[in-house]
């Protein structure tokens, strides 16, 4: 054989019989992929058995549906639906109508149904369903939408979830950087966002270029920051951010309270442009202390944050790169300001993989600034 | 060449295998018992082929021979001959798994799983219709799961 290929022998040897339960286990945990363990499950009562056991689960999620959408397929009549005000209203209620155009998620996706892109192969299957929705599943082109909740349902002791959206819900231009990692308990518990508002990378930089300012240090943020709807489009970054972070959450809490066996959840995107985590006490305190929405959509209420705000105008990695604008900010409820050793900077500067862990190493060196926002 | 103590494998086709000792403890099955004693002659592999443990032990040797640097160079070639190590025939990697599971070589182990998972997720259209076909008795609601998708506000 020069080719890998798995084959069934439904009557001669089947080489997985060789192998006990247990590393057959530990084969699909290393799979984690849930369409893949789906079909797993098809070959035999031994594989049907062994994966609802699999404890390391990725959801990688083909489109996302647009709350406003009245259309939305039947199979998703058994999640509550989640109707909202949309996030640009209060934008513009907050920034006075001048805002960069936030691409709503509807947009991301062609067609609601039928040939909706799923970038993994699919096949046109039909389902027998023991769902209660059961006939009315969706066949519209022979493909057949699921929400990760209930394809979910099927695992049993769920340790590691990670679930990435097909993209980020922020829409930035091109040159912008934009990233957030939040933490979640049954509030929010820390967010860091890093943002620049253009990107250079190395092989652009012209050489000899005007070195990493340390001169800006006369009291205050430094003239750049405010030209150019600099402020105005920092203030977007940071809600627009929160309220990303804050809707993921809200939209987690059926597979959490499902789930009682996880130990650690990620909500990511394919461009990691944000990432939710849990991990297993904050998992715990969500269900222990349900969260609170927030009055007008359908999204977690953010609590009154103190934020540290670091900004360097222009910010020279050391891989080559340069930020323009470079902004960084962590956040915190202003509650725990007295609990925690809020000088351990540590928590900021690991939330970001590289470069952009560098980058927010070198930036909270600089002068903190410090502000203050509402619940909303 | 300074003087380096060697062990004698005897396994199930009656073969001995001598290897040094920096070699034969990568498995931490043969680390045990050598710390236990009861390596005075030689250890026994009964359920396991010659065919087999020439493999394991030509990757325990691999990885100890190689210096544990972070040179990029270093590490490619490991890679490269991991690689080529796991392209074995489907019979040839589940006796692997076998073995290695007993010798309980954790690198070895994490390397042949991830390669039989890859080989299971890497499945054409095809391949996946005919399985189903095959197995059709089989239900679930989430077999046919061909578009996941997640609902949420616009932003």
């Amino acid at each position: 054989m020069s080719t890998c290929k798995f084959q069934i022998h439904p009557e001669p040897l089947d080489l997985f019989d060789l192998i006990p339960d247990s590393i057959l286990l530990l084969i699909l945990n290393n799979i984690a992929d849930v369409k893949t363990l789906g079909r797993c499950s098809l070959l035999s009562k031994r594989f049907h058995s062994l994966v609802p056991q699999v404890q390391n689960v990725l959801v990688r999620v083909d489109c996302v549906i647009s709350d406003d959408d009245s259309t939305s397929s039947s199979s998703s009549a058994s999640d509550k639906s989640r109707g909202g005000g949309p996030f640009s209203s209060l934008l513009r209620l907050l920034v006075g109508g001048i805002v960069k155009p936030i691409q709503a998620i509807g947009q991301l996706l062609g067609p609601k149904r039928s040939t909706i892109l799923a970038p993994s192969p699919s096949s046109a299957l039909s389902v027998h369903n023991n769902n209660t929705s059961g006939d009315d599943e969706q066949h519209s082109g022979g493909v057949t939408h699921h929400s990760p909740t209930q394809v979910l349902k099927n695992f049993d002791e769920i340790k590691f979830l990670k679930i990435e959206l097909p993209s980020g819900e922020l829409g930035i231009e091109d040159d912008v950087l934009l990233k957030w990692r939040a933490d979640f308990g049954s509030t929010l518990d820390k967010c860091v966002i890093l943002g620049a508002s253009s990107v250079i990378h190395p092989q652009i930089v012209a050489s000899g270029n005007v070195m990493n300012d340390g001169g800006d240090d006369n009291g205050s943020i430094p003239e750049s920051f405010y030209t150019n709807g600099g402020l105005k489009l920092r203030v977007v970054w940071t809600i627009s951010s929160l309220i990303a972070a804050s809707a993921r959450h809200y939209l987690l809490q059926p597979i959490i309270s499902e789930h009682k066996t996880l130990d650690s959840l990620v909500l990511t995107d394919v461009e990691r442009q944000g990432v939710l985590c849990m991990n297993k006490e904050q998992l715990e305190e969500l269900r222990v202390k349900p969260l609170s929405a927030s009055s007008a959509s359908k999204r977690t209420l953010v609590p009154a944050l103190n934020m540290k705000l670091w900004y360097a105008p222009y910010l020279e990695l050391p891989n080559g790169s340069v930020l323009k604008g470079a902004t960084l900010v962590a956040i915190r409820p202003s509650e725990q300001a007295g609990q925690k050793d809020v000088s351990d900077g540590s928590w900021v500067s690991s939330a970001f993989e590289e470069p952009y862990g560098t980058a927010a190493r070198m930036l909270v060196k600089r002068r903190t600034y410090c502000l203050e926002m509402n619940s909303f | 060449m300074s003087f380096s103590k060697t062990i004698m494998l005897r396994n199930y086709d009656g073969e001995t295998f001598v290897v040094d000792e920096v070699v034969a403890v990568e498995p931490q099955t043969i680390e045990h018992m050598i710390e236990d004693g009861c390596a005075n002659t030689s250890i026994p592999l009964p359920n396991i082929t010659s065919k087999i443990l020439s493999k394991v032990i030509e990757h325990c040797k691999k990885h100890v021979e190689t210096p544990n640097s972070n040179e990029k160079d270093a590490k490619a070639d490991l890679k490269s001959f991991d690689f080529d190590f796991v392209k074995a025939d489907q019979g040839t990697l589940f006796d692997l798994i076998l073995a290695v599971n007993y010798l309980n070589i954790k690198g070895l182990l994490d390397l042949i799983y991830q390669t039989i998972a890859d080989m299971i997720k890497g499945k054409t259209p095809e391949e996946e219709e005919e399985m189903r076909r095959v197995n059709a008795w089989v239900f679930s609601c989430f077999v046919g799961v061909t578009c996941l998708y997640f609902k949420s506000k616009k932003i």
